[in-house]
């Protein structure tokens, strides 16, 4: 139950469409209990079918545990935007960054380069 | 106006009531004000352009962008604030080499950035500001071995550039 109201302390904020790579990219999240859940959008710009995968660490870039996604891979069709959550435990307060990493781009004959966008999100338990 | 019966017949008086006189009301007003909202968000949208493509050297001992055939990676950032830093992580191997390509190799990478962000050689783990818009982005990379020479074959150099919120 505390999760679900979480969910709709995120759900009913104001979430305006637009076309990005990991919209919003920082944000102060409230919560009323000790979980928090945090609602983000990925987009893919490439003009081809793209597999993005999502990682999430804590403010010094170590990986977070104890916060859970439903899936960790995203399969975008080309230009598509797709929503997808991430919630965990908070106890007063707690910073963590989410980022976007797109797979390696190669053309077989030396660099293999990605890109990687990063959010930073401080999450706050109101009233402690 | 058939209608507009059937809807108060349905809704009862009141709301029936609510739609005759609306149009009254708004007639009546002289002058309003319009509130138009905005919002921007900031965003990073971060784009591979091309991969790049390493050469060997003359005495094959060195694998890079820069060595004559060979070419920068590229990519694109586009920012609708100037909350972002830019940074290029060190490649930490090669994802597929020939057997021994890899012993006694140290690698490096380096960023050079134009259009609303002007950078020069950045080196891999600092973090550089970006501007507001868009800003090109040449990544450069390479492998140099310490002893021996590489071997014939396939290489690949994993490069990963990051846009991070500040």
């Amino acid at each position: 139950m505390r999760l679900i109201i979480a969910f709709l302390t995120i759900l009913f904020a104001p979430h305006p469409a637009m076309s990005q790579a990991l919209s919003p990219m920082n944000g102060e999240v409230k919560t009323y209990t000790d979980v928090f859940a945090l609602q983000l959008k990925a987009l893919n710009p490439y003009d081809s079918a793209q597999q993005f995968s999502v990682r999430i660490l804590d403010d010094q870039g170590a990986p977070v545990k104890d916060v859970q996604m439903a899936r960790s891979i995203l399969n975008l069709p080309p230009s598509a935007t797709n929503a997808f959550y991430i919630w965990g435990k908070v106890a007063a307060e707690r910073r963590i960054m989410v980022c976007l990493t797109s797979p390696y781009f190669s053309n077989g004959v030396g660099a293999q380069i990605r890109g990687e966008v990063c959010g930073k999100y401080h999450i706050t338990r109101l009233g402690q | 106006m058939r209608a507009c019966f059937a809807v108060a017949s349905k809704f009862g008086f009141a709301a029936a009531a609510s739609v005759i006189l609306m149009p009254g009301h708004v007639a009546a007003q002289s002058s309003g004000n319009l509130l138009f909202d905005g919002l921007i968000l900031d965003v990073c949208i971060l784009t591979v352009t091309a991969s790049g493509t390493l050469t060997p050297n003359a005495t094959y001992t060195e694998l890079s962008s820069s060595n004559g055939g060979g070419a920068p990676g590229g990519a694109t950032a586009v920012t609708t604030s100037s909350n972002f830093n830019l940074v290029i992580d060190a490649p930490v191997g090669f994802s597929s080499m020939p057997s021994g390509g890899d012993t006694s190799v140290t690698y490096d990478s380096s960023v050079t950035a134009s259009g609303v962000t002007i950078l020069g050689g950045v080196g891999a783990g600092v973090l550089s500001g970006l501007g507001l818009g868009l800003t090109n982005l040449s990544i450069g990379a390479s492998a140099t071995k310490a002893a021996g020479v590489f071997p014939a074959g396939s290489y690949q150099l994993p490069v990963t550039v990051r846009c991070v919120s500040s």
